[in-house]
């Protein structure tokens, strides 16, 4: 039985470890379902008024409904009123036995912003966005730093030096601050870019530590061992080590998802991550200046409260795979 | 007068019964040696006495020293005790001595802490122990950190601290099984000196049976945390009741024993080495080794740490290469020889058998992987066939070829690895302490083992060892090194019989008998 | 020791280089044109052409890379492209507010997370150890950017213990009024992390062989703890307190634009939302050298207080 069995029962065995397994699924599930268009295609449609408070709890389910019928009239009113619509929705409402709201909301499942549009539906999305460049940016990182880690451990000499070259380059510049200059520099805006600039600066601590890994190992007997059956450079380096080294690889990746929808979040904020086109967590906490001091705190909640969801369940579940993947516990 | 009197100790952490109902007592003036191998439970046993176990572990039974049930103590009054009435010594001086200060400082705590001593006479306090343990130029030593110590030094520096508040019962566990041999030697000299000026009782935790003959009056044997039996040093010396015990003492290789092997006629020169050198970074590992080894044969490579024995074995596998002189396969240049056609030559089995599988492969992966690169079957199907032949040799059953590493025991992996080592069918193999760190049964086992395949396949071996009664079993020639060069090199006989250079005397005198 | 530090010094240059060619590449290369985005929109090419001119980007590459080097090596580089001021000018009087606010926060949080880190491991395993480890996974979830709006919302706006933002003339004025607040939201923000990784090095030493022997020696707990692990883990924390500096100097720029403090995390901040390349390269390169100067400083550091490094 392998080392990927033993942990999956190891980690199955851990209650908080297969709720956070379960959060961040489904996180997953809501971010893949947003992308595909299933759910919240239509967050920046300006169904409710501005400002529109929250409606909580057991209204949920009822509201969206609510929500369908009410969108199927709103399509076709934009804020401009109509004297049967209200009629019209009122019949409805009182055939479904529901409280209408207006063509226009007086209130969402969690409140709306500025512009009226839907504070869940664009929370979700920024579920999407964030997600996706948190695992594209660290799956980037993660390959880079690997590969060179990788390079610069096994061969060591000039090739080592080469990289440790590159790798105090990229040190000497705070990370934000590396991030910030980049951004500046690329101007337009978008996922990609976000991406590209995260990914290409923050590999340097997966290399260090895959780097430090592969010292360890060069020398140990069963390199020594595949040398000795006629196992090229290469193959130790990828077939022999690498599987060593995943365990490593692998935590880190996951610690880089968190670190890089962090600083999408803060990019996006400022102004420099994703554009308008679409929606961040860091774009919905850039409206909430303003929004507080006129008392309206449901946008900054619904963005807090999704990403410290998300950034814990992260956090715990690689904390116990980091646990049940540990060599040392066996 | 027992001055240590343990009754019924059970010991359990959250999964394993380490020690199950362990009775004994250690005489007043007495050295009682706790003897066992891996598992046994003599070092738990030993970390109990003083409360020292992790917080996970569960104890019950009596430990009465001096009368007082050590587990009903205060932690006040353990702490007491700890370092003064009863004393310990661990196995690695290395680790257990704290990096960061000087041993001179490590030593004055003991004292400040149990007896109070004024600053002013520590310092002279902490000399006279660091003489009385045989430190030399004790003035510069006491400002010495740990690193800058030898193996030997760093442990006489460990029973400095240990004698330091005049204990009465002394706890070595496993004080030399981390140093060389010359050096264990006198380090057990000193223990026993010391016991006997201060008149000390001693707890002696080991492995090696050796040595309990050497240091103790009485026995304990124990196994799987039960005791096997117990008895003075003669008593089950020569009359063992228990059938462990007899197994145990008969697996020992016995330096004086006496080679039943007979090697008929002259074997032709398989390999030749002249003036073999290894430098690194300017520092001579191996200096000029010159060697022959016959087909069929085994050349025994004897030496401590730092000889330069290991470097010389993989010099000869081409896994180092040379930074002088020559290697000749049947005449042949080494050198010259391509890559690959070379290692179906030699091949090479290590110490560790931890670390010598690669954890992420199945063991048939480790197997056919040998194969796949050098051609060797058609396919998958055939080279599995193979490798559940090889694991037949080695004793191993086929169902091994979908298991991983961890699965196995140490002495299971090492069988495994001979079995990678064997795919090639190699002329020559490499025993880079392949059984040092087994234990004593498997130990035998395994030579057994050796043996046999050498008489099947006509192999010639190359083993390397520091152990020299198991060079003895092996070996029909040996050579002995120090500090990189070869001081002597003949027939197996005649090295242990009448050795000419004072190296190899000194190394036969200090193995313990 | 010193032959060390000079070896150091030299090793100094070909990372200095890196730099300084990493950040030529960002602005006078990928960056692209901006003599575009100082013309503003609406701009004639004779306009544009004598922008390109007075910035130097209508010379060859290599000519350029010359300029650069020289205006770091005397320490000019030339004036802001969007508030004229000298840049160097810039870094002298922005440095003051900065430290007010960094050196305080580091004391400060470095000595809270140090306790709390020793108290979680001694007690591992235990329900504070959990309790708190899980406060400190869920702080570290929640975005700075919450701390600071809801901090200063709350306490600042709300309940009026602090000035909302701005900065005064007097150290005394500041440290006790304005630094206030963003010491407090940084040390909060950085508690949790910090707390993470120093308990990580205590119970990586409080598991070494020595603790076991001097527990066998009869030390109490007590001394076991803050005199044995702790002189082993100042090691570690020692370095990575120091190595923290230089991040902290950039990263604090999100409390400083918050709070309307003027240093230069704010003045970075600043430069980039208007493309204000002379100073964005300046501090990048200036905190780059200060990054190696501090590195160079903790690796000394840990020479000094390992003596098994020191002496070899």
């Amino acid at each position: 039985m392998n080392l990927w069995l033993l942990a999956g029962q190891r980690f199955l065995h851990d209650r908080v470890c297969v709720a956070s397994a379960v959060v961040v699924l489904g996180f997953i599930a809501v971010a893949g379902a947003s992308a595909v268009g299933w759910i919240a295609r239509d967050w920046s449609e300006e169904v409710a008024v501005s400002y529109a408070p929250p409606r909580f709890a057991g209204v949920e389910r009822a509201e969206e409904r609510a929500q369908a019928e009410g969108k199927a009239v709103a399509q076709n009113d934009f804020g401009i009123a109509d004297p049967i619509g209200q009629e019209l929705a009122e019949v409805r409402a009182s055939l479904s036995e529901r409280l209408k709201d207006e063509a226009r909301s007086a209130s969402l499942a969690f409140g709306a912003d500025k512009w009226g549009r839907d504070v869940l539906k664009k929370a979700i999305k920024g579920t999407e966005t964030s997600l996706l460049v948190g695992f594209a940016a660290a799956g980037l990182a993660t390959l880079l730093g690997t590969l060179f880690g990788a390079f610069a451990g096994y061969y060591g000499r000039w090739v080592d030096d080469l990289f440790n070259w590159l790798y105090s380059v990229f040190t000497s510049i705070p990370y934000l601050l590396l991030v910030l200059a980049v951004a500046a520099v690329l101007g337009q805006k978008g996922v990609l870019t976000v991406v590209l600039i995260l990914g290409l600066t923050g590999w340097t601590g997966i290399f260090r530590l895959v780097r430090a890994e592969y010292l360890k190992h060069r020398v140990r007997e069963y390199v020594l061992a595949a040398d000795s059956v006629g196992a090229s450079d290469l193959r130790r380096m990828f077939a022999h080590i690498l599987p060593n080294v995943s365990h490593v690889v692998l935590v880190q990746l996951s610690l880089h998802v968190v670190l890089f929808i962090k600083s999408e979040v803060i990019l996006s904020f400022l102004g420099f991550g994703v554009g308008v086109d679409t929606v961040s967590w860091g774009s919905m906490l850039a409206e909430a200046p303003s929004e507080l001091i006129l008392g309206m705190w449901w946008q900054i909640a619904a963005a807090t409260i999704a990403m410290a969801l998300a950034v814990t369940a992260f956090g715990l579940f690689t904390d116990a795979a980091r646990d049940a993947l540990d060599p040392r516990l066996q | 007068m027992s001055v240590l009197s343990v009754r019924d100790l059970r010991v359990d952490f959250r999964e394993t019964q380490a020690v199950r109902g362990v009775t004994f007592d250690v005489a007043e003036h007495g050295t009682v040696a706790l003897v066992g191998e891996s598992g046994s439970g003599k070092s738990v046993t030993a970390l109990s006495i003083l409360g020292l176990l992790p917080s996970n572990a569960r104890l019950s039974g009596q430990i009465l020293f001096d009368g007082k049930d050590l587990r009903q103590l205060s932690s006040r009054e353990l702490r007491a005790l700890r370092g003064a009435g009863i004393s310990m010594v661990f196995q690695e001086p290395m680790s257990s001595l704290n990096p960061v200060f000087s041993i001179g400082f490590q030593i004055g705590e003991a004292l400040r802490e149990h007896l109070a001593v004024a600053r002013r006479d520590l310092r002279a306090r902490v000399l006279d122990l660091l003489s009385e343990v045989g430190l030399s130029d004790p003035r510069a030593k006491l400002e010495r950190y740990p690193f800058q110590l030898s193996g030997g030094e760093q442990q006489r520096a460990m029973i400095a601290m240990a004698i330091a508040c005049e204990p009465k019962l002394l706890i070595a566990d496993e004080p030399t099984s981390a140093l060389d041999v010359t050096v264990q030697k006198q380090i057990l000299e000193l223990i026993a000196e010391l016991q006997a000026r201060r008149r000390m009782a001693m707890l002696f935790i080991t492995h090696d049976l050796a040595l309990v003959r050497q240091v103790a009056d009485r026995v304990v044997v124990m196994r799987q945390g039960e005791i096997r039996e117990q008895g003075t040093v003669r008593q089950v010396f020569d009359q063992p009741r228990d059938e462990y015990t007899r197994m145990l003492l008969d697996a020992r290789p016995r330096i004086d024993a006496i080679r039943t092997r007979q090697r008929r006629g002259e074997a032709p020169v398989m390999l030749e080495a002249r003036g073999l050198s290894k430098n690194f970074d300017g520092v001579a590992a191996v200096k000029g080794a010159s060697f022959r080894l016959a087909k069929g044969r085994t050349l025994g490579l004897v030496g401590e740490s730092g000889s330069g024995k290991t470097t010389l074995g993989l010099m000869v596998t081409r896994l180092h290469e040379p930074s002088g002189g020559e290697l000749r396969f049947h005449g042949e240049d080494a050198r010259a020889m391509p890559r690959l056609a070379f290692k179906r030559r030699v091949q090479i089995v290590f110490q560790n058998p931890y670390a010598s599988l690669n954890p992420r492969f199945s063991i048939g992966a480790t197997l056919t992987e040998p194969m796949r690169l050098h051609g060797i079957g058609a396919d998958e199907a055939e080279r599995r066939t193979l490798a559940t032949k090889l694991l037949a040799k080695v004793g191993l059953p086929a169902s091994a070829l979908f298991k991983y590493p961890h699965e196995f025991s140490g002495g299971q992996r090492q069988r495994i690895a001979i079995a990678r080592a064997l795919t090639l069918e190699p002329e020559l193999l490499i025993c880079d302490e392949a059984v040092s760190a087994l234990d004593v049964s498997i130990q035998a086992q395994l030579l057994n083992l050796l043996r046999e395949l050498q008489e099947e396949t006509g192999m010639s071996y190359l083993f390397i060892s520091h152990d020299l009664a198991v060079v003895k079993s092996m070996a029909d020639e040996v050579m002995v090194m120090k500090d990189g060069e070869v001081v002597e090199m003949a027939s197996a006989e005649k090295i242990y019989s009448e050795p000419k250079h004072p190296y190899t005397r000194t190394l036969l005198a200090s193995v313990p008998r | 020791m010193s032959s060390y530090f000079f070896r150091r010094l030299w090793q100094f240059i070909p990372t200095l280089l890196g730099v300084v060619l990493l950040v030529f590449f960002l602005f006078n290369w990928v960056g692209g044109d901006p003599a575009y985005i100082l013309a503003g929109k609406i701009a004639s090419p004779e306009l544009i052409e004598n922008i390109r001119r007075s910035l130097g980007v209508d010379q060859p590459y290599w000519v350029q890379l010359w300029i650069f080097v020289k205006q770091i090596a005397t320490a000019d580089f030339g004036v802001s492209w969007s508030t004229n001021e000298r840049v160097s000018q810039i870094f002298a009087t922005r440095l003051g507010p900065s430290l007010t606010v960094l050196v305080p926060l580091l004391l400060v949080s470095t000595v809270i997370a140090l306790a709390a880190a020793m108290l979680v491991a001694y007690y591992r395993g235990s329900l504070t150890d959990r309790g708190i480890m899980i406060a400190c996974t869920v702080g570290q979830s929640v975005s700075i950017l919450v701390y600071i709006l809801l901090l200063q919302y709350w306490l600042a706006y709300q309940l009026g213990w602090f000035p909302v933002q701005g900065w005064g003339s007097t150290l005394g004025e500041n440290l006790l009024g304005y630094a206030a607040l963003p010491i407090l939201v940084g040390v909060i923000v950085s508690l949790a992390p910090d707390i993470r990784l120093y308990r990580t090095f205590f119970l990586d030493e409080i598991g070494q062989d020595y603790v076991r022997t001097a527990r066998a020696k009869g030390l109490g707990e007590g001394r076991v703890i803050w005199l044995h692990v702790l002189r082993n883990a100042a090691i570690p924390i020692t370095t990575n307190v120091m190595m923290q500096i230089p991040g902290l100097l950039a990263g604090a720029f999100l409390i400083e634009r918050f709070f309307s403090i003027p240093g230069i995390g704010r003045e970075v901040i600043l430069a980039v939302e208007r493309s204000d390349f002379p100073v964005i390269k300046a501090v990048t390169v200036y905190v780059a050298i200060a990054t190696m100067v501090v590195n160079l400083l903790a690796d000394l550091t840990y020479r000094m207080l390992d003596p098994r490094v020191q002496l070899k």
